[in-house]
């Protein structure tokens, strides 16, 4: 069986850990512009039933997709927020052009964030701060070459990735084998 | 200033780090069926200019968005790759309806990976998994009434966002105030 996988259609929601919804939320709605849909206020956690007040927070993009946060303070530490790396995790969204990307600088600047770049990766342009809750974001606007870069890149994917594999595979002893989640 | 906030589109990706690319492609592309879109070897973190070897590996979904991942060996540990729990970091995936998701769900447990659910939030239903990298997955469809109980819970947002931030407030002392990102 599972020759072909069912569908996936793309994102419904990317959930993260806030300190504070209201903090959250000026952030979001105020500085960057998102439309608050939601906030739940749950009692106990959803996957193993076990009582912890939380309230799950969801706003609204403008392509159907949400960003969702989680404010549970009776297990939330100092440490869950402290700034990612972003090869660790980092969240990029989508403006239409490089005018809107310098636009949000600015404004980010304006409300005495740092900003760094914007950096030009080829295929994209990217500027990047935090949010209040130590998660890295990225804004990023598509190079007219977005889709001509990636399909040229996809034709070498393969290749390049067991090059990769093999380049690599002594130096990555000591992170494996892989925790056998399938054999429980 | 500020006065109008330019308008993000929705996600470009959001990235995270994997232990091994060829794993975690075995992963994405051949039991959830995205594409491979790119596998970018770099030598330096884009960032700081310092010496990272990495590869950057991405996947597009139907709707064009990406989910992204650093297998970047010099700096991963064990530690990066424990899995997490959902309140502090999930990814949810859409797909068109419970069977799609039914049969997602098959398919997982048929390649032995654990799933959880299928549970009914209300506006969706959703199963969880982990993917080889500790992070929690969800494949959630919509329910019919998902937009109405999204514009009856963004009817009532403020007072429950304003009941609890008063309730908290006191047992959030240990984890606030904010560093002061804006006062640099």
């Amino acid at each position: 069986m599972s020759d072909k996988a069912p569908t996936v259609l793309g994102v419904h929601h990317t959930a993260f850990r806030c300190r504070d919804a209201e903090e959250t939320r000026k952030f979001y709605q105020d500085i960057l512009g998102l439309r608050m849909r939601a906030a739940y206020k749950l009692e106990e956690d959803p996957t193993t039933g076990k009582p912890t007040p939380f309230l799950h927070i969801f706003f609204g993009f403008e392509d159907g997709n949400y960003i969702a946060f989680f404010d549970a303070p009776d297990s939330a530490t100092p440490e869950h927020f402290a700034i990612h790396h972003p090869f660790d995790l980092h969240y990029a969204m989508e403006v239409a052009d490089k005018e809107r990307l310098m636009a949000f600088k600015s404004r980010l600047e304006a409300h005495e964030l740092p900003v760094m770049g914007p950096i030009d990766h080829g295929f994209c342009h990217s500027i990047y701060f935090n949010d209040p809750n130590g998660l890295v974001m990225e804004f990023t606007c598509k190079d007219a070459r977005h889709d001509a870069i990636m399909n040229e890149e996809e034709a070498a994917a393969v290749e390049v990735l067991a090059q990769w594999t093999r380049d690599t595979a002594a130096q990555k002893r000591h992170l494996t084998p892989a925790p056998a989640q399938a054999a429980e | 200033m500020s006065g109008s906030t330019p308008a993000i589109h929705g996600i470009h990706h959001s990235a995270f780090r994997c232990r091994d690319a060829d794993e975690t492609l075995r992963f994405y592309r051949d039991v959830l069926g995205l594409k491979p879109r790119a596998a970018l070897r770099i030598p330096d973190d884009p960032l700081t200019g310092e010496a990272h070897p990495y590869l950057h590996l991405f996947f597009e979904m139907g709707d064009g968005n990406f989910i992204a991942f650093f297998d970047a060996p010099s700096s991963a540990t064990a530690d990066h790759f424990r899995p997490d729990h959902p309140f502090d970091l999930h990814y949810a995936m859409e797909v068109a309806d419970q069977a799609e998701m039914m049969a997602f769900k098959a398919r997982l447990e048929a390649h032995g990976i654990e799933v959880m659910g299928p549970l009914d939030h209300g506006f969706i239903h959703s199963i969880y998994f982990y993917d080889p990298n500790g992070l929690m997955l969800e494949f959630t469809c919509r329910d019919a009434g998902h937009e109405a109980a999204l514009v009856e819970a963004e009817a009532e947002l403020d007072s429950v966002l304003a009941e609890w931030t008063r309730d908290t407030a006191a047992e959030k002392r240990r984890f606030m105030p904010p560093p002061a990102q804006a006062a640099e």
